[in-house]
């Protein structure tokens, strides 16, 4: 479907908030001012360049080997992550296109957004992300050898114990005292259980 | 017992006397080769297939052991022409599917007659006496674009049901999701392909091969196709006037006109 132009059609292309492309089997053949501005070129410069000639060379590869299969395959692309290189630097942007549906033509409409701000908060939140998990590694670390630590210094005074027991027990003891200390017994025991096991968790 | 047919995806179209056996590229699945099946399924049984870890292959058959050489994926060729018994097997490969091709059909050549190569290249490096095309850094940038493209990635895309790839109101979501994959797999894959060296195996491969060489492609400039030649026995030369590196999507008439002439004189 194709709506009616607006009567400032050149300006809406021309001064439109991205940078609009057209190529053809490739090449530039048309492109709008505020793409020109970025790149601080006349259209005579880029005319019939390679598009792929503005990216670096991981930009490059990746669109031969995802961008261009997607547009021709789907027809369309977007929100593709690429670096725009100018004369004395280079750009982060968002590139989306539309390949033409008319058969014979090998048409791709291009839009380019500028995305400094947004990359370097998408670098900052990715920057805290690794430090949270990283911090998070550390935390994990230290509670582990906290408690291999204490479980260790716990170990020595219930090993003392269970060797008193032993011994009281060898001694001439009423009945009633002797069902006393098999009860410690079993309970020491049980203690002692539990933090061999905190020892093999957390020495793992 | 794996299902292989599952596994790998493996579709077939067409019911003729010859097959061909298509093996896509990295970063993509079986539906590139949709020109071609086209072409080709009125005279061959042609048959397609997902590598593990692309397309609507089983993700969970992963194995990061086995797929740490081309000869992982190699295996899984031959499996799948072990599964549906496949014979004297046309085998056309896109980009790194041409070495796991080859190496398939060096360890089992009982079972190909022809190796079709689009797009290939030994080895993508670089060397004092051998042009691959790139550099260490060039791939590593690769890599770093390609982890700048799998910010929005979510498991949950990977499950998406592959519908009739003729159907033109294929949702967006779909369209999005083409080419998706596991970004760890597609790390992996992408390392595995592009670090692998297969240049000493060209002179082993014991069937005819074909290369088609594009006029303008980074991945495999012209000096790689015309190495191939020189290396690797029996193997016809096809500079296609296409660009880029995936002429079977962007110059089908041209790449389906070179693989018949091809096959009707060889």
């Amino acid at each position: 479907m194709t709506h009616a132009l607006p009567p400032n059609y050149s300006d809406l292309y021309n001064l439109s908030p991205c940078g609009l492309l057209t190529l053809e089997q490739g090449k530039i053949v048309h492109v709008n001012s505020t793409f020109l501005s970025w790149l601080q070129k006349e259209e005579n410069d880029i005319l019939s360049k390679e598009f792929t000639d503005l990216l670096n060379k991981g930009g490059k590869l990746y669109y031969q080997l995802f961008v261009q299969p997607l547009i021709k395959m789907h027809g369309s692309v977007k929100e593709i992550d690429l670096s725009i290189e100018t004369d004395d630097s280079s750009f982060p942007c968002f590139f989306s296109a539309k390949g033409s549906k008319k058969p014979g033509e090998d048409l791709v409409h291009c839009a380019i957004f500028k995305v400094g701000d947004r990359k370097k908060y998408e670098t900052e939140l990715l920057r805290k992300k690794e430090k949270a998990e990283e911090e998070k590694k550390d935390k994990v670390q230290a509670l582990n050898e906290i408690a291999f630590d204490q479980a260790h210094l716990a170990r020595a005074p219930l090993a003392n114990m269970l060797a008193i027991i032993s011994l009281v027990k060898t001694m001439d003891i009423s009945e009633d005292v002797d069902r006393l200390i098999d009860l410690l017994q079993t309970s020491t025991e049980q203690l002692d259980t539990q933090i061999k096991e905190i020892v093999r968790k957390t020495g793992a | 017992m794996v299902d292989i047919i599952k596994r790998n995806n493996v579709r077939i179209h067409g019911d003729g006397n010859k097959c061909m056996v298509m093996a896509h590229g990295f970063g993509c699945d079986q539906n590139v080769w949709r020109h071609l099946i086209k072409a080709f399924e009125t005279e061959y049984k042609v048959v397609v297939f997902d590598y593990v870890g692309a397309g609507q292959s089983d993700l969970d058959a992963y194995d990061p052991k086995k797929y740490s050489s081309l000869d992982g994926y190699a295996e899984d060729v031959h499996e799948v022409i072990q599964t549906l018994a496949l014979k004297d097997v046309i085998f056309i490969g896109h980009s790194v599917s041409c070495m796991i091709g080859l190496r398939a059909a060096i360890k089992y050549p009982q079972h190909f007659q022809h190796i079709i190569m689009v797009a290939p290249s030994p080895s993508y490096i670089n060397t004092d006496d051998y042009i691959g095309g790139m550099n260490r850094e060039d791939i590593e940038a690769l890599f770093e674009v390609m982890d700048a493209n799998y910010l929005g990635w979510s498991a949950s895309m990977a499950p998406l049901i592959m519908g009739n790839p003729d159907a033109p109101e294929l949702g967006e979501e779909l369209a999005a999701n083409f080419c998706a994959t596991d970004p760890e797999i597609a790390r992996q894959f992408a390392r595995v392909t592009f670090f692998s060296d297969n240049r000493s195996d060209l002179q082993n491969l014991p069937v005819k091969s074909l290369t088609l060489q594009c006029s303008d492609d980074i991945l495999a400039p012209l000096e790689v196709g015309f190495y191939i030649e020189k290396h690797t026995p029996q193997n016809t030369l096809a500079i296609l006037n296409a660009t880029g590196h995936c002429p079977h999507l962007s110059a089908p008439e041209e790449t389906i006109a070179v693989i018949k002439s091809y096959l009707n004189t060889n």
